[in-house]
């Protein structure tokens, strides 16, 4: 009888094998000997810019962990987002899809390692994206956060995204805590494409159509002018429950995705000049439209003069988000290289309420309310110098940026009384106008001591006008301690200053408590006189630790295995408070003040540790005929701990809910099975997910919910060179996650109740989609 | 059996120590070098030896790796490097890095009467002047050839070279 040990180990040795042969029969030991046909079709390295001023490498040489996803990687998907996108491809990086959640529901939170989308810095083309100006204020993740909207960055004009796996503030400043992502823009010689996607979800609804154009004009001395726009329109998804409020019980809310328009463009021009300048720009305008619901008010004695039979409020957002970078660089003739580049960014968000009423204006309540608009825009000058010596590259500048937040009051009907139902308006008294700003001074600088070990040495000073100064350091090294085993570390000190959004948001609004009865909370600046009775005071920064150690080993060039330990330590993170409702006289007294039950702020309220490991296993080969398979098993484990308490406000108490979102609201290990395979005319594309378990707290108990399998499909016919027809499906085999608990009950909560699942699903709660793409390319 | 699974593991991992490592651009850059010079008709020369001269050396040890015993033309291949352009003597391939626009203007007029192929991986290079010009976009080599200039040189390119670059006619070059 033959021991299954035995076939295992003989089928480990075959595959090995078969690994090693097939890679060996792909190369010769010196490129020379190949055909120049063969070299002209041979792949080089993937470059990744992120990680360093000093220059682009190879990303499996990176003295930090970096990831690379490629257009050509992204165009085998069917996927029309970049936030998406990135969640196919990177685990550990999350999009929950939450509904019924306000302007959450129309600005996706995403979240990289179980932390805060504050702590993910976003460059576009290496420069500072600026972040949306909607804080997110609702039980989800992320709350009390402002974060980069991915869904203003056009798909088809992305090169590469590059994504650190480290933290870099020593090197960009600001947010740089998690990670890193810098999208880099197509540039010369793409074809101009027209791309076209429609789909629809296996129950029916969230019909999704998009149309996409690329162009591409070539300038002189290798210049170009991308231009790219897109148009994009889905509809409204229903997972919601029974309302179990209603008689008979019926489906009112409405849970899933907000029925969305959006029209995308992208700009990325390179102007060089005849004499070593070249004028570049690169930029994006985003208009998106959205409409989600909050939950029905069923029928009452305040809503009977305007809806006798109760009525579900729909909050739109109207989303303008713009950006412009321009610059100029050269080299001059001793071999510096300089360049210097403005970068303007605006995020207007417009939030409005249809189908709704004030209750305290009875009859004579309008129905539809302008609530308010939020404004965000930010600033950036920086001028660059890099030179490179035979073992020593040196970089440095400085930067100048300047931020301004701007919260507009809505109508009069939106927020007195009551509110309008669904979304109370922004008051007069939440208005702000604030701006601040920042000067850096850095250095990035890097040693090769020899061919096999090299140290980098970042140091950056800050100081903005609001909090103070900050300096930060990062040092990083590799050592290629064999041929093909490359081993690399890294430490650095970073910082997240407090958005401005963080200092001056404010808002009343209405919410259903646990009984559903309504109550007027209130949201404070945390240096408001509320805040400061409850512990509050002006924010100050985040600071961080960061420690990485892992290494790269190159079986060949087209096998690598790579696995990188991290840590994190964030002292001082900033948090919403849990609402607090007032326990000595001075407390109650001034919640009496302000005629309100409940008060809540931002804080900088604990110190969290977080720790991982990171692991990517690749695997490529070419065949003749026009056949190839690549494969690759991305593994990622974190752990987020709270590991102290600043404030006499806040403790695991009377913090249990938001202390357990920061700790298992997100999955803490996740798993990416990638296979592509192209026989001559076919390509398929298969992307087998797993997203580990996770937690919410509600009424003070936590519910966990089981791990959540996906399976991403695409099978791509490629009828000419210029003509691509594909079919696929994303969540082929239509997984849901976990409902609530039976234990939950409730009208609004609960497995039976009108939200079924969980708002921190990884994975939203759509279930299997269904789709059909072209690309034509002339 | 236990050791056994080891034994088999480790040596596995051997083999696959044995094998090359990916092809950086540099190293495709290089061969490329040699590769095109096979796709052009030289004159007669009295040398023993394929000159290739390489200006303000970027990369390393990797001519002489890739050109160590090879040949181009039934000549035994020879690199020199040289640190200014007044050093060049009379090489069949000369290629240049990336240079300020000044002293390429200079390599470029310098060379401009001479049997010398110019080839580089700079921006521009080959509507500025030069003869061939080495880039990559999306990972992919590709090769820019400036007709005028390899006309004025009477230097005979093969159209199977031709067919898989982008050429630059005389009409649209500078």
């Amino acid at each position: 009888m033959i021991d299954s040990k035995h076939i295992y180990n003989l089928i480990l040795i075959i595959l090995l094998s078969l690994t090693t042969q097939l890679s060996a029969s792909n190369e010769s030991e010196n490129l020379f000997d190949q055909s120049l046909e063969d070299l002209m079709a041979m792949e080089s390295e993937l470059k990744a810019e992120v990680g360093s001023r000093v220059g682009a490498r190879n990303f499996l040489n990176s003295r930090t962990p970096v990831d690379v996803i490629t257009h050509q990687e992204i165009a085998k998907t069917g996927l029309t987002s970049l936030a998406q996108v990135i969640r196919y491809f990177v685990p550990g990086f999350n999009l929950p899809e939450p509904a019924i959640a306000d302007g959450t529901d129309h600005v996706r939170v995403i979240s990289f390692r179980g932390m805060s989308p504050d702590q993910i810095l976003v460059l576009l083309n290496g420069k500072r994206l600026h972040v949306s100006s909607l804080l997110h204020s609702n039980s989800t993740i992320g709350r009390g956060s402002s974060g980069v909207d991915l869904d203003t960055i056009n798909l088809e004009s992305i090169e590469k995204i590059e994504i650190l796996r480290d933290g870099a503030a020593a090197q960009y400043g600001s947010d740089a805590i998690s990670g890193v992502i810098n999208i880099i823009l197509k540039g010369i010689s793409d074809d101009h494409t027209v791309k076209t996607h429609a789909g629809i979800h296996s129950k029916g609804d969230g019909e999704t159509f998009k149309t996409s154009i690329f162009t591409n004009y070539p300038l002189k001395y290798d210049g170009f002018a991308n231009l790219s726009l897109s148009v994009q329109q889905e509809e409204r998804t229903q997972r919601a429950g029974l309302d179990k409020r209603l008689t008979p019980k019926r489906v009112e809310s409405y849970y899933g995705q907000p029925n969305t328009k959006s029209l995308e463009t992208m700009l990325n021009i390179e102007a060089p000049t005849g004499n070593d300048l070249i004028f570049y720009s690169h930029g994006l305008s985003n208009f998106r439209q959205s409409q989600s619901s909050a939950f029905f008010r069923p029928p009452s004695t305040d809503s009977s003069p305007l809806f006798p039979n109760g009525f579900l409020p729909l909050i739109e957002a109207d989303i303008f988000d713009f950006s412009l970078t321009g610059g100029v660089t050269g080299i001059l003739s001793n071999g510096v290289e300089w360049d210097i580049s403005n970068t303007y960014g605006k995020n207007i968000i417009k939030l409005s309420v249809d189908n709704s009423m004030n209750y305290s204006l009875g009859a004579n309540s309008p129905s539809s309310f302008e609530n308010g608009n939020f404004t965000f825009s930010q600033n950036t000058l920086h001028f660059d110098l890099k030179k490179g010596f035979k073992k020593l590259d040196l970089a440095g500048g400085l930067e100048y940026r300047y931020e301004q937040y701007e919260i507009e009051a809505g109508d009069f009907a939106s927020y007195t009384g009551n509110g309008s139902q669904g979304f109370s308006g922004y008051r007069p008294s939440n208005e702000v106008d604030e701006d601040r700003n920042s000067y850096a001074l850095y250095t990035n600088n890097t040693y090769q001591f020899t061919s096999d070990f090299a140290v980098e040495a970042a140091y950056r000073y800050e100081k903005f006008t609001d909090f103070g100064s900050t300096s930060n350091f990062k040092i990083a090294s590799d050592y290629r301690i064999l041929e093909k085993l490359l081993l690399r570390a890294s430490s650095s000190t970073g910082f997240r200053a407090p958005s401005l959004s963080q200092s001056y948001f404010s808002q009343i609004s209405s919410f259903a408590d646990t009984s559903g009865n309504l109550v007027d909370q209130g949201t404070f600046r945390p240096n408001h006189e509320v805040s400061q009775a409850f512990g509050g005071s002006s924010l100050k920064a985040e600071t961080s630790t960061h420690f990485t150690f892992g290494g790269v080993f190159e079986f060949n060039r087209n096998f690598t295995f790579m696995t990188d330990y991290f840590y994190v330590n964030v002292k001082d993170r900033i948090m919403l408070s849990d609402e607090r409702s007032g326990s000595t006289p001075e407390q109650l007294a001034i919640l009496d003040k302000y005629n309100i039950s409940n008060v809540r702020f931002l804080t900088n309220a604990v110190d969290t540790e977080t720790h991982g490991i990171d692991l990517r296993l690749n695997y490529k080969h070419d065949f003749k005929n026009q056949k190839s398979i690549e494969f690759g098993i991305w593994q990622h484990f974190n752990q987020n701990r709270v590991v102290g308490f600043n404030q006499s406000s806040v403790s695991p108490e009377n913090s249990f809910e938001q202390i357990d979102r920061l700790e298992r609201g997100l999955p803490q290990s996740s798993t990416k099975f990638l296979f592509h395979f192209k026989i001559q005319k076919l390509d398929y594309t298969l992307n087998l997910s797993r997203y580990g378990n996770y937690q919410q707290v509600r009424d003070n108990v936590a519910y966990n919910f089981d791990p959540q399998w996906t399976l991403d499909t695409d099978l791509a016919y490629n009828w000419s060179q210029q003509f691509t027809i594909a079919v696929g499906a994303n969540n082929l085999l239509n997984s849901y996650p976990d409902k609530w608990s039976s234990t939950l009950t409730g009208d609004l909560y609960a497995h039976d109740g009108i939200i079924p699942y969980s708002r921190y699903a990884p994975n939203g709660v759509n279930g299997a989609y269904y789709y059909v793409r072209a690309i034509y390319s002339f | 059996m236990k050791y056994n699974y080891i034994f088999y593991v480790f040596l596995c991992i051997i083999i696959t120590l044995t094998l090359n490592a990916y092809k950086s651009e540099d190293e495709l850059t290089v061969a490329l070098v040699g590769k095109i010079a096979k796709f052009i008709e030289w004159p007669e020369k009295s040398e023993k030896h394929f000159q290739i001269t390489v200006l303000k050396n970027p990369f390393g040890d990797l001519f002489e790796k890739t050109y160590a015993n090879r040949k181009i033309k039934n000549q035994k291949v020879a690199i020199t490097y040289i640190e200014k352009i007044e050093d060049l003597g009379n090489p069949r391939i000369f290629f240049v890095p990336k240079v300020p626009s000044n002293d390429l203007k200079k390599i470029i007029d310098y060379t401009v009467n001479k049997k010398i192929l110019l080839i580089s991986n700079a921006r521009a290079f080959a509507e500025k002047g030069g003869a061939i010009q080495v880039y990559f976009t999306s990972q992919k080599p590709r090769l820019k050839i400036n007709l005028e200039r390899t006309n004025k040189q009477e230097f005979e390119i093969k159209s199977s070279l031709l067919r898989i670059a982008e050429v630059l006619r005389p009409e649209n070059g500078e």
